[in-house]
């Protein structure tokens, strides 16, 4: 029992952590697209050709960095689906985020086709980087380091600039902030292209970094709970933080309890974040 | 600056809300421009604003002919103006939404910009205890209101127009606003105010210019002289066309039919505090008051639509709840937006004739139920066109309305609510209109009439009230009432300054 | 049907234009007609810029296409067979937008439907004779059909958007399944991948035709019709017509609209829960995780596309079903991963929101 107790708790934190990365990006992403008044449902399936495209890029060049581009990259252009559906031929946002969404999972399952299976070597984590040992935080590796500096940007972003000014007031009244003169159509497609842009990047960071490989759908509703968990974080790019850790901890329980034999409640802990989100939601 | 409005004509439709107005604005003096409803005042406005094109007419400022194509324009001109409507953002802070306003300032600083700085300013002056940070949502709508006033302020302008600025303003807080209208007078600005309140005229202008149907009808510097004003304002009754109006003959029965006491409730920002009246069978009611009093919500109130927060409505000895339908079906309502409230735009004519009995059809009922019942309604209201099938929101807003109140009228209703039911029909219409609800009271039912028009409440009424803020003054009995003490209440004179001013 | 969240406090307003048009008038018969060939063509011209993009030849596609739909008479009965579950599926969304709601949890409903199905095969066994398949089929509805009441009674008493609601509900059915299959009600014969014991005969719903088409089809048929009747030819459909219209006419009328959204909603659960429990008794014979794979989803583009109309249903989820069978042609011929097909519906949904804003504009 305390064996079992003692594996659960060592290194904890740090996996919490990384689990938490990719919903993390996936979160500032569709954080900044709700604040400014729209609902993306695709960011599942941005995510997924992140994933894909990063995984690829980065097989085969070696190079994680670049793979993180292309994946943030294919996710903001399939982002532009979203947008071109919602506001140039006002489709309900719902329908048009599934849409995308269902383009996202098949283009991703085509993508990656050729690479199921394989595995690369990712990120360096911080302590290898610096050549020293940290303890809990010597695993860090860029995509973590970069998502928590990131929701600290888009935080100062949007309560202290005036584009940010403009992004929130485009999201709480498009009629005033058109009549002070906002481009609302311009604001919202930024954001929109901006949320496909950290989704991913969300995405890249899971096959590249987190499970260092690429599966079809490997991204497992991650997106879908980011948009609901926007809401629950109050729409604040800092809250989203805990909000994600708190995923992160339920999916590492789960993985830790069915390593660890009890693999039955596993399953039920698998569904408590979106308990989580449904209860604040009322 | 010195502005000069030149025959400004404007139509909407058959509507002339601007007859070939002439107006001079100087440096320096604070005009009121006093008005009914829809007596072209705000249109005005609008076209020197830029906002509304005027059909014909010309503007010339510094006695230089311009074009106002849009409020940008005016507003490179100088000229500001403060509409009722706010188009604050309640989560925003007052300063944030200062700021959205504000032309280009540098990229980072999301606030320092000399505009800014000067709205906060002007609204320092005007709403002293009013913290910057706080959000605008936590503003009371008198604060919201100051708010729209100080981030045009900011700008700076030579001509500052405000419409009804003092409509939700607390008493101190219209105090400040007038001190800092007369202060900027002082300072070399002309200001326009648009507005139905005798006292705004009275305490800040300098000229008081009255409008009535589109025209100018009164301009004088004597902006205490009430009874004057009023009586331009109001005018003498149109020459009433009289009418083959029932004759009130039958005896009333001494029990109320429909009564409220003490009656509040708040939707929105609509407010109503306090309302009671007492009708007797066959006995109409006319509820007179610039829109935006919170007639409206009374009638919803009224109809079961809105739920009172305080007070009690009876309906021939039964209180009225919300959840009685047995109660609601003796009510009919015609609401003050039709098109809105009060119709199932995609749906067929007939469906919406029948739309309140629907629950009781039989279950398995075709749609095509009750067409002979339909027909015969068409006819009797004179709804065109004359097509059962087609979606009621293909009707004209005329027709639309008669439609509303063909049904409303179909089901022998005990208490009958109407709002401004005769706005958008054109005479004939609206006289039939009159006459069929006017039958309805004449066979029984209680009448609570709500109506921008003074003439045909004082016509047909029986008692006689005004919505003034959320309040209901009187009502009293429509034989004795004045067209004075009526204007007086419309605009928020007590009796004792208008009799004081005489 | 406007969404409204609004930031920062109470909600994200999303713009959103009402998801189904509604036409009364007589001629717009041949509207409908029109949206359909738009959708068809921008499907079209979007499936072949991918196919060419990809290096296959759109030609050659859509012949695997249309061999996998109506090549042979298997082809054709397995299309059948997918349109069933979707078919059930798509009333799990169309019921509720009668009422103008937006309900995405048919995927869900399915799961706890079939999970529901199953927990009486499991303890009833053998016991029940031919009651067993009646009764599976009603527990099935049941355990859906309360499945569906959840989120109707977020929306009616603690105004929870639906569409989030129902969103999330999903994505706690689907591990439940897990905790399900793999734990107390694992087989212990299965050991590569963990599902129940196979269902025992008098379990399993009938197929005909000497097919795979099993009584849920025709289940979703009757399903469907029925709800058309209801719809528009009893009072209780005008009523439903009169609320998503006017509410506050209705609300003069006395008529509650709580009661209404709940209803629907549990309605459309229980379809949802009888495809869930279909699925798992004649296709898989048992329950396993992933169950449905997909039909809530595919039921939500369907009721989409059919706008509303509650008979369309039926020839959209022939069509979405098609998507789906020729999608494992596609797999044989041409080698492209099956998950392909998805980007095929994505791409008819999207094709049918445009055409739907194209006609909707044309009206106007």
């Amino acid at each position: 029992m305390i064996e079992i107790l003692y594996g659960l708790l060592i290194g904890f934190v740090p996996a919490m952590i990384r689990s938490a990365t990719p919903l993390l990006w996936a979160l500032l992403g569709e954080t900044i697209t709700q604040r400014a008044g729209i609902i993306n449902l695709g960011t599942e399936g941005q995510m997924l050709v992140g994933a894909a495209t990063a995984f690829g890029v980065a097989a085969n060049t070696n190079n994680p960095w670049l793979g993180l581009a292309s994946g943030a990259l294919a996710g903001s252009a399939l982002s532009i689906g979203h947008a071109v559906l919602c506001l140039r031929y006002r489709a309900n946002q719902f329908a048009s985020g599934l849409s995308v969404w269902m383009i996202g999972f098949g283009l991703s399952a085509y993508l990656g086709s050729s690479f199921v299976g394989q595995s690369i070597d990712g990120f360096a984590p911080l302590s290898a980087v610096l050549g020293v040992s940290i303890p809990l935080l010597g695993d860090l590796t860029p995509t973590i380091v970069l998502a928590w500096l990131a929701s600290a940007l888009i935080a100062v972003f949007m309560d202290r600039t005036r584009p940010g000014l403009a992004l929130r007031a485009t999201g709480e009244s498009p009629s005033a902030a058109r009549t002070a003169g906002i481009p609302v159509t311009f604001v919202q497609t930024s954001a929109i292209l901006a949320g496909g842009l950290l989704s991913g990047i969300g995405g890249a960071a899971l096959s590249i970094d987190y499970a260092q490989t690429w599966a079809e759908g490997m991204s497992q509703g991650r997106g879908l709970v980011a948009v609901g968990l926007v809401i629950v974080a109050r729409w604040s790019p800092l809250w989203a933080v805990p909000a994600a850790l708190l995923f992160g901890a339920a999916e590492v329980m789960s993985l830790r309890m069915q390593a660890a034999g009890a693999t039955v409640s596993a399953h039920l802990l698998h569904t408590l974040p979106y308990v989580v989100s449904l209860v604040v939601f009322m | 600056m010195r502005v000069r409005l030149e025959q400004i004509r404007k139509t909407f439709g058959s509507v002339v809300a601007n007859a070939g107005v002439d107006l001079e604005l100087r440096p320096g003096e604070v005009v009121a421009l006093l008005g009914e409803n829809a007596a072209g005042k705000s249109t005005l406005m609008k076209c020197l604003y830029g906002y509304v094109r005027p059909d014909s007419g010309a503007f010339y400022v510094d006695d230089q002919r311009v074009e106002i194509a849009s409020p940008r324009v005016a507003r490179g001109l100088g000229i500001g103006m403060v509409f009722q409507e706010t188009s604050s953002i309640g989560a925003l802070s007052v300063r944030e939404n200062l700021a959205l306003g504000a032309p280009r300032a540098p990229f980072w600083s999301r606030t320092r910009s000399r505009v800014v700085e000067q709205s906060l300013e002007q609204l320092r002056t005007l709403a002293p205890e009013l913290d910057p940070r706080s959000a605008a949502r936590d503003l009371s709508s008198g604060e919201r209101q100051l708010l729209e006033l100080a981030k045009v302020l900011g700008r700076e302008p030579r001509l500052l127009i405000l419409d009804e600025p003092t409509s939700l303003l607390t008493r101190p807080e219209a105090e400040r606003l007038w001190a800092h209208v007369r202060t900027m007078a002082t300072a070399g600005h002309s200001v326009v105010m648009i507005t139905h309140k005798l006292e705004d005229v009275a305490q800040a202008a300098d000229r008081v210019v009255v409008m009535r149907a589109g025209q100018v009808v009164h301009e004088s510097r004597e902006v205490c002289d009430r009874a004057a004003l009023l009586q331009a304002m109001l005018g003498e009754s149109a020459a009433a066309v009289r009418t083959e109006s029932q004759p009130k003959s039958s005896p009333r029965t001494a029990a109320a039919r429909s009564c409220a006491r003490g009656v509040s409730a708040a939707a929105g920002t609509a407010r109503i505090e306090d309302v009671c009246f007492e009708l007797r069978a066959g006995e109409v009611l006319g509820i007179a008051g610039v829109t935006g009093n919170g007639q409206e919500l009374l009638a919803r109130v009224l109809a079961g639509v809105v739920r009172p927060r305080s007070g009690q409505l009876r309906l021939d000895d039964t209180e009225l709840s919300l959840d009685d339908p047995q109660v609601r079906s003796a009510i009919a309502y015609v609401p003050d937006q039709p098109r809105q409230q009060g119709c199932a735009q995609d749906l067929s004519v007939l469906v919406n004739l029948a739309a309140l009995q629907v629950p009781q059809w039989p279950v398995l009922s075709r749609r095509r139920f009750g067409r002979d019942q339909a027909a015969e309604l068409l006819e009797r209201f004179d709804v065109r066109p004359r097509d059962l099938d087609r979606p009621a929101g293909t009707l004209s807003g005329g027709n639309l309305q008669k439609l509303v109140v063909a049904r409303e009228l179909s089901r022998s209703p005990r208490l009958i609510v109407v709002c401004f039911p005769t706005l958008g029909l054109d005479v004939r219409a609206a006289r039939h209109i009159l006459d069929e609800l006017l039958a309805q009271a004449h066979a029984g039912a209680a009448l609570v009439w709500i109506s921008e028009e003074l003439d045909p409440l004082l016509e047909h009424a029986d008692q006689i009230a005004v919505m003034y803020r959320g309040r209901l003054r009187g009502p009293i009995a429509a034989a004795s009432a004045t067209r004075a003490q009526i204007g007086a209440w419309m605009t928020g004179v007590s009796e004792a300054a208008l009799g004081a001013s005489a | 049907m406007r969404v409204q969240l609004t930031a920062s406090g109470l909600g994200v307003r999303a713009v959103a234009a009402p998801p189904k048009q509604r036409r009364t008038f007589p001629r717009l018969r041949s509207r409908a007609l029109n949206t359909s060939a738009t959708t068809a063509i921008i499907f079209a011209a979007f499936s072949s810029a991918f196919f060419w993009a990809i290096g296959q030849s759109p030609i050659r596609l859509f012949a695997a296409l249309y061999d996998g739909v109506l090549g042979s008479g298997f082809a054709f009965s397995e299309t059948l067979v997918k349109a069933a579950p979707i078919l059930l599926c798509s009333l799990a969304t169309a019921l509720p937008a009668r009422v103008g709601l937006i309900s995405v949890g048919g995927e869900g409903q399915l799961a706890i439907g079939a999970i529901g199905g199953t927990a009486l095969v499991l303890s009833a066994g053998d016991r029940l004779g031919w009651l067993t398949l009646p009764a599976m089929l009603l527990s099935a509805a049941l355990a859906g059909a309360a499945y569906g009441a959840v989120p109707g009674l977020l929306r009616a008493q603690l105004r929870v958007n639906e569409t989030i609601s129902t969103l999330l509900l999903n994505y706690i059915a689907a591990p439940c399944v897990d905790y399900l299959v793999y734990g107390r009600w694992k087989d212990p014969d299965s050991l590569g991948w963990p599902s129940t014991i196979a269902f025992p005969d008098a379990a399993r719903l009938p197929t005909y035709f000497d097919t795979r088409i099993h009584l849920g089809l025709f289940l979703g048929l009757f399903a469907v019709l029925a709800a058309w009747f209801f719809a528009t030819r009893t009072r209780s459909g005008l009523i439903l017509d009169l609320l998503r219209s006017s509410p506050e006419l209705m609300q003069r009328a006395g008529v509650s609209w709580a009661r209404r959204t709940v209803v629907l909603l549990a309605l459309g659960g229980a379809c949802a829960g009888i495809a869930g429990i279909a699925e798992a008794s004649v296709i898989e014979g048992r329950l396993q995780s992933g169950v449905g794979a997909g039909a809530g989803y595919s039921g939500f583009l369907v009721a989409f596309l059919a706008r509303g109309r509650l008979l369309a249903i039926l020839p959209c989820a022939w069509i979405v079903a098609s998507l789906a069978a020729a999608g494992d042609n596609l797999q044989l011929s041409a080698g492209l991963p099956s998950s392909i097909v998805y980007v095929l519906q994505g791409f008819l949904f999207a094709a049918a929101l445009i055409a739907q804003h194209r006609s909707a504009e044309a009206a106007a």
